[in-house]
């Protein structure tokens, strides 16, 4: 099974104006996938071609994108919800509230159960690596 | 395309005083699912529904098992998803060991295509009459 590297981190944090030492766990990043190497790997396991996976993961994507911006939930039980968001200043009228009031429009993500079951039993490997200060 | 927001009304305490404030608040449209973008996809790209159901089975399973050994993924058009942990510090390397790890999280990252069509997208007022809605 799977594991997540991590390796351990000095950080110097200041409680009540004294400075302290401290020690935290963090992931030793294995690399990133790219797109590529995701259509490529979708070939592998269904019928579809390189080319095929490629455009199936660009159409994949430009369809949560479209369902986002048209103000929907995209829910994918096997992954996660995405949401569209923005934050909002509070006003003294309900008339004072208009889009001026509105301004960080992003997405955000939540995991699925199915895969918060998944990250509650993950394991994970110390990478030996001389102390990184933070 | 477009957010939608309502008012709605809240009982806020500013220095021990009750103040009532009014805030816009985002408005889903609702949600869509596997099947949803299966038929999407389906119409557009020249695949069967089962096939496309088995690539978006497999991409997700790929962004979960990378995920899961610590590698970022990055869809292009969509975002990044990548492992993180949330973790109690210790006051010596040797004891920042896997008990101090409380949680693994995916923390997803918009790119840079969907975070600007975000931010351009335009937000209008849902006027719908519902007791919360003003």
């Amino acid at each position: 099974m799977a594991s997540i590297p991590y390796k351990v981190v000095k950080r110097t944090t200041y409680v009540k104006n004294e400075k302290k030492v401290i020690y935290t766990p963090k992931i030793s990043s294995t690399g990133v996938v790219t797109t590529k190497s995701l259509a490529k790997q979708i070939a592998v396991e269904s019928t579809i071609s390189d080319n095929e996976a490629k455009r199936f993961i660009d159409g994949f994507a430009m369809v949560v994108r479209e369902m986002l911006l048209n103000g929907f939930q995209v829910k994918l039980d096997k992954l996660g919800t995405f949401t569209p968001k923005f934050k909002a200043k509070a006003v003294d009228s309900a008339e004072d509230v208009t889009t001026d009031t509105i301004s960080g429009k992003t997405v955000e993500f939540r995991a699925s159960s199915t895969v918060e079951k998944k990250l509650k039993a993950a394991k994970f490997r110390k990478i030996n690596l001389n102390l990184e200060h933070v | 395309m477009a957010l939608f927001y309502y008012k709605t009304k809240m009982n806020l305490w500013v220095k021990g005083e009750k103040k009532v404030m009014y805030v816009a608040k985002q408005h889903i449209q609702g949600t869509h699912d596997e099947d949803y973008i299966a038929e999407k996809l389906t119409k557009s790209l020249s695949m069967e529904a089962p096939e496309v159901l088995l690539a978006m089975d497999e991409l997700t399973d790929q962004i979960t098992s990378a995920v899961l050994s610590g590698q970022s993924v990055k869809v292009e058009g969509l975002g990044t998803f990548s492992p993180s942990l949330k973790t109690v510090a210790s006051e010596s390397p040797e004891d920042a060991n896997t008990e101090k790890i409380q949680k693994v999280k995916i923390n997803f990252r918009p790119d840079a295509k969907l975070k600007r069509e975000m931010e351009d997208a335009s937000v209008k007022y849902y006027n719908q009459l519902n007791t919360n809605h003003i």
